[in-house]
């Protein structure tokens, strides 16, 4: 396993009262990879991707980011750090437009800050204006556009996805986590967001980090698939692999039967 | 029979005001998901600080108006850190919070009492004599608690949609998970909220003080009448308190032209249940 990923993940470990979620689990996501991480449902890839993110403290191992360890620290100060989440069912503000839901992904949040000693209003108004255009420029590319000021609520359900992306794009990130991003959508919106998934890796140089049921975009869409089960690794590498590997199939088939 | 429209001016006025403390209280509700029945004492907190740099000091009125913004926002933002910010740490749920805030009510309302008595005080300012516009009677005072008020609600309103601490305010008071991922620091907003809100209120205390008296239960007694406002709007949409405020002001006021002012608070919560049986949503509920 090579040391110099974009993510580090080592020997994590979570617990929720005496339930172990995650038992010592590693993975390495590549920088410009889109990761796919797998497993048969209770695996823990949810835990993971919400101790990456910060929404839970881990009780064990770390997580090194870009060579600096991000073990712990807030969700505000990852996403600054250059992780960002979405999350399956699509969230959004749903009464806020959807220019305002980029905005919320502004990056900096300047204006904030209590006392912004170090920023004049002149700073400011540079700041917000910077941030409207960004939002303006990522609604572009997300063809999103035309939907500019309409309530979030009023978007079917693809444009809620792509609006999910742009909001995490918005926030200048390196490493996405798509938390089940085709998870409600007909087979041809998962081919849309698999092109655009595509497209910003290319286009964006973004790394994405994949938790997803759908098996046969997972094969398609990875470079590297991680397939954890009880909370811990037990394989990684090619989706080609990984396909083949004895307990990835022991496992799957486990939860068949089950 | 002739309807008054001073019934309806008187209204405006109060409802205003009340407007502007519901708008703290259902911020707060928004952001922090509990209702905090201290939140009339921060109104008297407001009227009191101002008072003392009023009556005691010898500052100008709206100098010492002015200075109780501060003072209020300070004491909100000092309770937050010692009683509210723990518990949320802890994951307090919503009940822990509301009989802590209900306890601090009480505790607040009381140090009130003993340092400055049950006595109702007055500003020491002009602008209480009576002037006939268009068939009412209105005094410079109450020109100037309107106008204030809705320039404050005017300056919320932009704050919220103009800015993007506003547009981060609404984001967290809808998602907070989402928001957190977004890279926004909830805690920071959640300080912004007590400021903002605990400004108002202090203002709106004042405002009240101006038109009527300062005493120590002059917020919890409008407490429950911020409540309505707040329910009436729609729990946590400060729209929604504008217009649930100014509405209850009005309704209370223009009851006192066919029933007895004492009955008041009954005429704001016959209201209040009856639109609310009537749009379970909110005054605001239809336009989504």
């Amino acid at each position: 396993m090579s040391d110099d990923g974009l993510l580090e993940v080592r020997d994590l470990n979570k617990y929720f009262g005496g339930v172990t979620a995650v038992d010592g689990f590693d993975m390495t996501v590549e920088r410009n990879s889109i990761t796919g991480l797998i497993g048969p449902n209770g695996a823990g890839k949810t835990t993971v991707f919400r101790t990456i993110s910060g929404f839970h403290d881990p009780d064990g191992g770390k997580v090194v980011f870009d060579g600096e360890e991000i073990t712990g620290k807030p969700v505000y100060e990852i996403v600054e750090a250059g992780i960002t989440r979405t999350f399956q069912e699509a969230r959004t503000f749903p009464e806020m437009t959807v220019f305002e839901n980029l905005l919320v992904g502004k990056t900096g949040h300047r204006g904030e800050k209590l006392l912004p000693t170090t920023a004049g209003p002149k700073a400011y108004a540079e700041d917000e204006r910077a941030a409207v255009e960004h939002a303006d420029q990522l609604l572009g590319y997300m063809e999103l556009a035309e939907k500019r000021d309409q309530r979030a609520d009023r978007l079917a359900v693809g444009e809620r996805k792509l609006l999910e992306i742009a909001r995490a794009l918005m926030t200048n990130p390196d490493l996405i986590l798509l938390d089940e991003p085709m998870a409600g959508l007909p087979s041809d919106l998962t081919t849309d967001i698999v092109d655009y998934i595509e497209r910003i890796r290319e286009e964006r140089d973004q790394t994405f980090l994949i938790v997803e049921h759908d098996m046969d975009t997972i094969m398609n869409i990875c470079d590297s698939i991680t397939v954890m089960e009880a909370g811990q690794t037990i394989a990684s590498g090619t989706p080609e692999e990984v396909r083949n590997d004895e307990r990835v199939v022991e496992a799957y088939l486990g939860e068949e039967s089950a | 029979m002739a309807f008054d429209p001073q019934f309806l001016l008187n209204g405006v006025i109060v409802g205003s005001t009340i407007a502007l403390a519901a708008i703290g209280l259902t911020l707060i509700f928004g952001i922090l998901d509990f209702i905090n029945f201290a939140h009339g004492e921060y109104l008297t907190l407001g009227a009191y600080a101002a008072l003392v740099a009023n009556v005691a000091l010898g500052l100008p009125f709206v100098v010492a108006a002015v200075v109780a913004i501060p003072i209020t926002v300070a004491l909100a933002l000092a309770l937050d850190r010692v009683v509210f910010y723990p518990l949320r740490r802890e994951g307090a749920g919503a009940l822990s919070l509301l009989i802590t805030s209900f306890g601090l009510s009480i505790i607040l309302r009381n140090a009130v009492e003993m340092v400055w008595s049950s006595d109702p005080r007055r500003f020491d300012v002009g602008g209480a004599e009576a002037m006939a516009i268009a068939g009412v009677r209105i005094t410079a005072v109450q020109i100037a608690i309107v106008v204030v008020s809705l320039v404050l609600m005017i300056a919320i309103h932009l704050l919220l949609t103009r800015t993007t601490l506003g547009v981060t305010m609404r984001a967290t008071a809808s998602n907070r998970s989402l928001a957190l991922s977004s890279g926004v620091n909830t805690e920071r907003i959640v300080t912004w909220t007590w400021v903002i809100g605990a400004g108002l209120t202090a203002i709106a205390g004042v405002l009240i003080g101006l038109n009527t008296v300062v005493r120590p239960s002059m917020g919890f007694g409008l407490l429950l009448v911020m409540f309505a406002a707040v329910i009436l709007g729609g729990i946590g949409d400060p729209y929604g308190a504008m217009l649930g405020g100014l509405s209850i002001g009005i309704a209370q006021e223009v009851s006192v032209a066919f029933i007895s002012a004492s009955y008041k608070p009954a005429v704001a919560f016959t209201i209040m249940v009856v639109l609310l049986l009537w749009k379970p949503e909110g005054l605001r509920g239809a336009d989504t």
